[in-house]
């Protein structure tokens, strides 16, 4: 998997803040960081990774990417252009460069349209091929997901949940993007069908020289798919490297906690394995800590800025390999 | 032998006709012994568990076989007696924490009341117990937590109430259907470190239904793979990962990602699992098979049985051999 060193799209100090309450007067009172100030890259024709539980902000970033949300602060740079200063007309346009593949099969697509249709909705509406050529684009879309021409008029509900996630992402490529968001395309899949839906996956990356954003939260599934992994906590990206160089030296330790949850698929292993386990819950996006995001559930010895002031994300190794933690800037 | 599950067929009753979800499956559970169920949705693992329950739905019926539980036949229980078996000597974890508890009733008055029916206690008592099974499954502040209603607590939390609940009246099966499923990685770890401590102290056995081959790695001892309603094979934890007889496990086993490898493609299993209503003839996962072989297609495997360890393929002799 060779990784181009032109970035495709980065992202700069991102946030996301939902208000949950206001006051009388219209005032937020509540707020909820979904995103906070979150900044990477991703270099073209790479799949880059993002894990992180629930409630972490993955799928929020996800959704900034493919206009679904309006950041809060932060840009957006596509191609060199920044995407926040855009009216939303200019910025239709780029839509279309980026597609998102979601995470229910059963809900995400129309039940009352045929798959033929729902393929070719997406073609219609950014006007790419004159009417008569669209049904061979979807014909040919169909074959490529490893779909058969004559179920081109069935529904949704004939089909299984692995193939409807064929459909989903033949529908994410009818508009030949460039960037396609992966929100946790397998986890609501069979085992067997997993393994199908990700070996498609790449195919389809080097068929089509795509470059994606693979959201999930099994690190397993992240780890096979990927160049390079991001993990978030709370809203906040708290490591970045290398897939290799952050599964066999992970630095943080949330991502060593994360590491050491996975099951490993061999029962000898498990008897000598030091388990890191996490205490409670991760504590409310809307009252996050003060200082470090992690720091009421962190196991290693606390430092006085943990509290108090938040850990910003250097490359402490000069690897290419960014930790926000203030024990590893001493 | 704790629990004898013998030849149970359970078969719903469909508009089109009897489909037959469990069939003909056959294990047994000692006590104290983790033992996980394998599956991908609609084996029937789940029917498995909701039939020794008694809990099935309407339409469905264990139309054979038996369900010995302490060498009683659970099949010929009345309704009242399954009561007083159920939340009191086996106990269940259903996999939706959001949804299995009820939303009107606080903690506390949920965890109370399969406490106060089975052990006999009085209120006071029984709320004083209640304390202690969130306090063992490490909820803080159990005696302020005990007033909360569902929605105020998170969802790792619901399913440590729900492993409290069940485990309230010391039951000796736990049957956990997807306990972990809904759930992240990080409290993944907590609720199954939970489980497995909780066996040690009480000697409870476990039946742990679950797609999750990770999960069963940690925390099974023995494992029965189900295929269509099926048992296909059972063997030893350590056993089943090291050498997979049936070529469904050996699918499954090499079709997932694993830290510890780095592979450009993974293993596939070709096609899906059939339509119950309309069933390959001979082996059900003849269709999927790469070493399907002529008589597959005909004539139904029977299980061939060696040491406790169990395949139901054509590829092996009785004793477990390969057929070349």
């Amino acid at each position: 998997m060779a990784v181009n060193n032109e970035v495709l799209l980065e992202i700069n100090h991102l946030s996301k803040h939902f208000t949950v309450e206001k006051n009388f007067f219209g005032k937020p009172t509540k707020v909820l960081k979904a995103v906070d100030d979150v900044s990477f890259k991703i270099y073209k024709q790479e799949a880059f990774g993002l894990v992180g539980e629930s409630g972490c902000g993955k799928t929020t970033i996800g959704k900034m990417l493919a206009n679904v949300y309006a950041p809060t602060s932060g840009e957006i740079i596509y191609n060199g252009v920044d995407l926040g200063k855009l009216s939303q007309k200019e910025r239709r346009a780029y839509c279309k460069d980026i597609q998102l593949v979601f995470q229910d099969p059963y809900a995400s697509l129309n039940p009352r349209m045929t798959i033929g249709d729902i393929i070719a909705e997406p073609i219609h509406i950014n006007k790419l091929l004159p009417a008569h050529e669209i049904e061979k684009r979807v014909l040919y879309l169909l074959n490529c997901v490893g779909l058969a021409s004559h179920q081109r008029n069935r529904y949704p509900h004939e089909f299984s949940g692995g193939q409807r996630q064929r459909v989903g992402i033949a529908r994410a490529l009818a508009v030949e993007p460039k960037l396609i968001v992966c929100d946790e395309p397998v986890s609501a899949l069979d085992v067997s069908i997993q393994a199908q839906v990700l070996n498609l996956l790449v195919d389809l990356k080097e068929e089509f020289g795509l470059t994606y954003l693979f959201i999930a939260h099994g690190l397993n599934v992240v780890k096979h798919i990927s160049d390079r992994v991001g993990v978030m906590y709370l809203g906040k990206l708290q490591e970045l490297a290398e897939k290799h160089e952050l599964y066999d030296h992970p630095l943080h330790p949330y991502t060593k906690a994360l590491l050491s949850s996975t099951p490993v698929i061999d029962p000898k292993l498990k008897r000598n394995k030091e388990r890191i386990l996490l205490k409670g819950d991760v504590p409310s996006p809307i009252n996050p800590p003060q200082g470090c995001r992690f720091s009421t559930r962190c196991y290693v010895g606390k430092l006085e800025a943990c509290d108090k002031q938040c850990p910003e994300i250097i490359d402490v190794t000069g690897n290419k390999h960014y930790v926000a933690c203030h024990k590893q800037v001493q | 032998m704790l629990l004898e599950v013998k030849n149970v067929k359970t078969e719903f009753k469909m508009k089109k006709g009897m489909v037959k979800a469990v069939n003909d499956v056959s294990f047994q559970c000692e006590k104290g012994e983790i033992l996980a169920i394998v599956g991908e949705s609609g084996s029937g693992k789940s029917v498995t568990s909701l039939s020794i329950m008694g809990l099935l739905a309407r339409n469905a019926k264990v139309t054979e076989g038996e369900i010995l539980f302490k060498g009683e036949n659970l099949l010929d229980k009345s309704a009242s007696e399954m009561r007083a078996i159920r939340g009191n000597q086996i106990s269940m974890i259903f996999q939706e924490p959001m949804t299995s508890l009820n939303p009107v009733l606080r903690i506390g008055d949920q965890l109370t009341e399969s406490i106060i029916l089975h052990m006999k206690l009085s209120k006071q008592e029984a709320m004083q117990r209640a304390v202690e099974m969130l306090e063992l499954v490490g909820i803080p502040s159990p005696s302020q937590r005990v007033k909360d209603y569902p929605h105020q607590m998170s969802g790792g939390m619901r399913q440590r109430v729900m492993i409290a609940m069940a485990l309230a009246c010391n039951p000796e099966l736990l049957i956990a259907d997807e306990p972990t499923t809904a759930l992240d990685v990080t409290i993944q770890a907590q609720i199954l470190d939970i489980i497995y401590r909780l066996r040690e102290k009480l000697g409870m056995a476990v039946l742990l239904i679950t797609h999750d081959l990770g999960v069963v790695a940690e925390a099974a001892d023995r494992v029965v793979v189900m295929y269509c309603g099926k048992v296909v094979e059972e063997a030893k934890v350590e056993e089943l990962f090291e050498k997979p007889l049936h070529p469904y496990t050996m699918g499954l086993l090499a079709s997932i990602p694993r830290a510890d490898e780095d592979k450009e493609k993974l293993y596939m299993i070709k096609g899906m699992v059939p339509n119950p209503m309309n069933m390959p003839a001979g082996c059900a996962f003849s269709d999927r098979c790469e070493k399907c072989m002529s008589i597959c297609k005909e004539q139904e495997p029977a299980i061939r049985e060696k040491d406790g360890r169990k395949v139901r393929c054509h590829l092996y002799t009785n004793d477990l051999e390969v057929i070349h």
